[in-house]
């Protein structure tokens, strides 16, 4: 083979990875070109007569483009479109100013969903012992509140995350169903896939 | 479940912690990583996909990373376990333990926990 047709292949390898990055942030998206560009030439390096098939095999055991895209998308928080300002928006004003009214079913509500990240998890939690102590004032147990209807300071933060979230991850709700339809779902869709190792649904 | 993916879904459980536990006791860097991976059976399918674990593993502030000199072609970075990197292994552990341990038990596995 030809160096200048291996090049090509190589840059085409590329290219589709690069493109398939789209919404990565450019900071990881460069880092992870840059290391699989280093990778292959490294390998190439190491094959004394390089073939076509020599350097196909190489970009095959590398994985295909999208399934390496795949991979770095694999947690919600570094594939976002905008910046995240949008969460601190009325809505989520709103729910902080709620919290007091909840805390107890609002924070064990809020740990035991995988919608937010520990971030989201420590606001929810520390923002509100104010209300309840107030709770507690009043002699009223702040963990008597009907979980399944679920908490209004909840249900706002779920329809908040489920609505970032249905847009970067489209499969991430379908996630907490069951195993066999993780298995199916990981079978027929990688971002699935990667979501669903995300959340240790191995475990 | 089907056999090939339930595979799949413990490779992706347990890839992170392997990358982790393997920057243990020295840096390494991922064309190294992956020469070790590639002898694990069925530990990484993709070898390419080792780059963005690496990546949002930094990211999280589980690994850091120095450039080192290759002994040819451009610089390599190195992956390093921060103090986090080395408490997720610790913590990875102890949970894998009790957890093989209690799935051994249900299998009566020798080694398993006897109810």
């Amino acid at each position: 083979m030809s160096a200048p047709h291996a090049d090509q292949l190589v840059h085409e390898y590329l290219d589709r990875l690069d493109s398939l990055l789209a919404g990565v942030p450019e900071r990881r998206r460069e880092e992870i070109l840059d290391e699989i560009s280093k990778h292959i030439a490294e390998q190439r390096s190491q094959i004394p007569d390089e073939s076509d098939a020599d350097l196909r095999n190489l970009l095959e055991r590398i994985g295909d483009p999208a399934e390496v895209a795949d991979a770095a998308r694999d947690d919600g928080e570094t594939v976002t479109m905008p910046k995240p300002a949008r969460r601190i928006g009325p809505i989520e004003v709103l729910a902080l100013v709620l919290t007091p009214l909840i805390w107890a079913a609002g924070v064990i509500l809020l740990w035991l969903s995988p919608a937010w990240n520990v971030r989201d998890k420590l606001i929810g939690m520390l923002v509100p012992p104010g209300g309840y102590l107030r709770r507690r004032a009043r002699r009223r147990p702040a963990w008597r509140f009907d979980a399944v209807g679920g908490p209004r300071l909840a249900r706002v933060f779920y329809m908040c995350r489920y609505r970032s979230m249905a847009r970067s991850r489209p499969c991430a709700v379908a996630v907490d169903n069951s195993s066999l339809s993780i298995a199916q779902a990981i079978r027929s869709d990688p971002v699935m896939a990667a979501d669903a190792a995300r959340r240790r649904v191995a475990f | 479940v089907p056999i090939e993916g339930l595979a799949t879904q413990l490779r992706k459980g347990v890839i992170e912690y392997c990358v982790l536990a393997m920057l243990r006791d020295t840096p390494r860097y991922g064309g190294e990583l992956i020469q070790v991976l590639r002898s694990q059976d069925g530990l990484l399918t993709s070898e390419g996909t080792i780059y963005p674990l690496l990546s949002r593993m930094r990211a999280e502030g589980l690994v850091d990373t120095e450039w080192r000199e290759a002994p040819a072609g451009s610089p390599r970075r190195y992956y390093r376990l921060t103090k986090a990197g080395q408490r997720a292994v610790v913590e990875f552990q102890r949970e894998w333990v009790r957890f093989r341990g209690t799935v051994d038990g249900i299998f009566g596995e020798p080694g398993g926990k006897q109810r």
